[in-house]
């Protein structure tokens, strides 16, 4: 024979609300929810790796813009700074361009004053109101109306007419004011010899 | 629902019987908890703490002790540290009755029926103030019925409360050896190889004789407070006089909470021509309270 194996004989008084165990197939229960939990940490971690990212990413987008927007404002001073050059330039060219054509009326001048004459001072400039005239304004230390006279003379030579010519005489300078306009210019009436 | 029943799912708690569920197995209701067992004799407490790994730890035996309850109301709280949350098993071993009986009432669900309803198995041999647990032989109209003492029962579980003590199971040592006995006898299922063997039961001082000839139960002998662990003479002298009752060729079968050296041959000096075999291991009783 074979005696039914039970559990042991128990006296002690039984509690009226003992419940039995869960089955074990909703132990997934549990187990589910932790593999939830587990993965949800996993996504929070991936999420946040990635917020971390474009983050960082942003800031560098930033930087860069700032750093093109001072490249930009960097240029627009060089540019402005070229174009202020290339102004002056524009002006010196003009300048010399403008005064080619008198080069010679001063090496004239110049070379007209003799070993006993000086030229203290010269200065030409063109009339404002008609700019083919120039106004000639000039020093030359010497009491002799000769030196005036080849003076005007060189100057006649470079085919330049001297009109309204003012002149004194102090302390032993000549001061001599007249207006210059080349002969291309001058109407054949008014011309003088 | 609460939100301890959310934690004791998420904890896998709810998927364990409860701790003073007596339908569970020690081994199912605490696993991985500090547990201690108790035995309680007459003028004796044994002490016997479970380890977490399932190991026993030092036996404490407390002799002369006249009652157990000034013992537990002085050292309780000492022997509660070496367990979790103090869930304890005690195994009576005095004011307890073993007896073997005919025509108990075999209806399905009887050995269940006896604990709650015990006056409709047992009939006139009911008591009040008692407690009972009932063994059927399958094959014949015996059966063994274990009788204790309700007011014995209930001075434990006060006892072992007032001292902050929580009791997971209160049973007899003495009954669980004999069944376990009886299963190592029985092992073949139906009537076509009777068994038949003289089964000795040493328990902490009790002792309990049984004759089953040719699976019927033929008598039970059975008496507490017997022989102290040094001196098993008196055990032997109970046992002697089935000497001449059984038959020459019945084993002789000893089960017995612990292993006692030389018991085997004591036993076969009084049984001679007898085949004696011993079943006896260390600390027998305890593990069969933690398989069952």
């Amino acid at each position: 024979m074979i005696l039914p194996k039970d559990i042991a004989d128990d006296f002690k008084t039984d509690r009226k609300d003992i419940t039995p165990p869960l089955p074990a197939i909703l132990r997934l229960v549990p187990i589910l929810f932790y593999l939830t939990v587990v993965s949800a940490m996993i996504l929070c971690g991936l999420f946040l790796y990635q917020l971390k990212l474009a983050n960082d990413n942003i800031l560098a987008a930033k930087s860069g813009l700032a750093e093109a927007q001072a490249q930009v404002v960097t240029a627009a001073a060089e540019r402005k700074q070229l174009e202020a050059q290339i102004l002056r330039a524009t002006d010196v060219q003009g300048w010399v361009e403008g005064s080619r054509p008198l080069q010679p009326l001063v090496v004239a001048v110049a070379r007209s004053i003799g070993e006993e004459a000086s030229l203290a001072d010269l200065k030409i400039d063109r009339d404002e109101e008609s700019p083919s005239n120039l106004n000639l304004a000039m020093r030359i230390g010497t009491s002799s109306a000769t030196q005036l006279e080849e003076t005007t003379d060189a100057i006649a030579r470079e085919n330049f007419r001297l009109l309204q010519p003012e002149q004194t005489l102090a302390e032993g300078q000549i001061n001599y004011r007249a207006t210059i306009v080349p002969l291309s210019v001058v109407p054949a009436e008014t011309a003088t010899p | 629902m609460k939100g301890k029943d959310i934690a004791d799912v998420l904890n896998f708690s709810a998927f364990r019987p409860e701790p003073d569920d007596p339908t569970a197995t020690w081994r199912r209701r605490f696993p991985g908890i500090r547990t201690l067992m108790f035995g309680i004799g007459k003028q004796t407490l044994t002490l016997r703490p479970l380890e977490k790994n399932g190991r026993f730890g030092k036996t404490e035996l407390h002799r002369e002790v006249k009652d157990f309850k000034e013992l537990l109301n002085i050292s309780g709280a000492q022997m509660r540290e070496a367990s979790d949350g103090g869930w304890s098993a005690v195994s009576m071993h005095t004011r307890y009755v073993i007896s073997l009986e005919t025509n108990l009432s075999r209806r399905p669900g009887s050995e269940d029926m006896v604990k709650t309803n015990a006056r409709t198995v047992l009939g006139g041999r009911f008591e009040r103030g008692k407690k009972y647990s009932v063994t059927h032989n399958p094959e014949t109209n015996s059966s063994i019925l274990l009788t204790c003492d309700e007011e014995q029962v209930g001075r434990v579980e006060t006892a072992f409360k007032e001292t902050g003590f929580k009791l997971g199971r209160v049973c007899c040592g003495t009954y669980l050896l004999l069944k376990h006995a009886l299963g190592l006898v029985n092992t073949t299922k139906g009537s076509e190889k009777p068994s038949s063997a003289f089964i000795i039961i040493l328990c902490e001082g009790a002792v309990c004789a049984l004759v089953q000839d040719q699976d019927k139960w033929i008598e039970l002998r059975s008496r507490t407070d017997v022989y102290e662990p040094e001196d098993l003479a008196p055990a032997l002298d109970l046992v002697s006089p089935f000497q001449s009752r059984i038959p020459t060729e019945m084993p002789v079968l000893i089960v017995a909470d612990t292993l006692f050296p030389g018991l085997a041959e004591e036993v076969g000096k009084v049984f001679e021509g007898h085949t004696v075999q011993d079943y006896s291991q260390p600390d027998l009783l305890w593990n069969l309270i933690l398989q069952n």
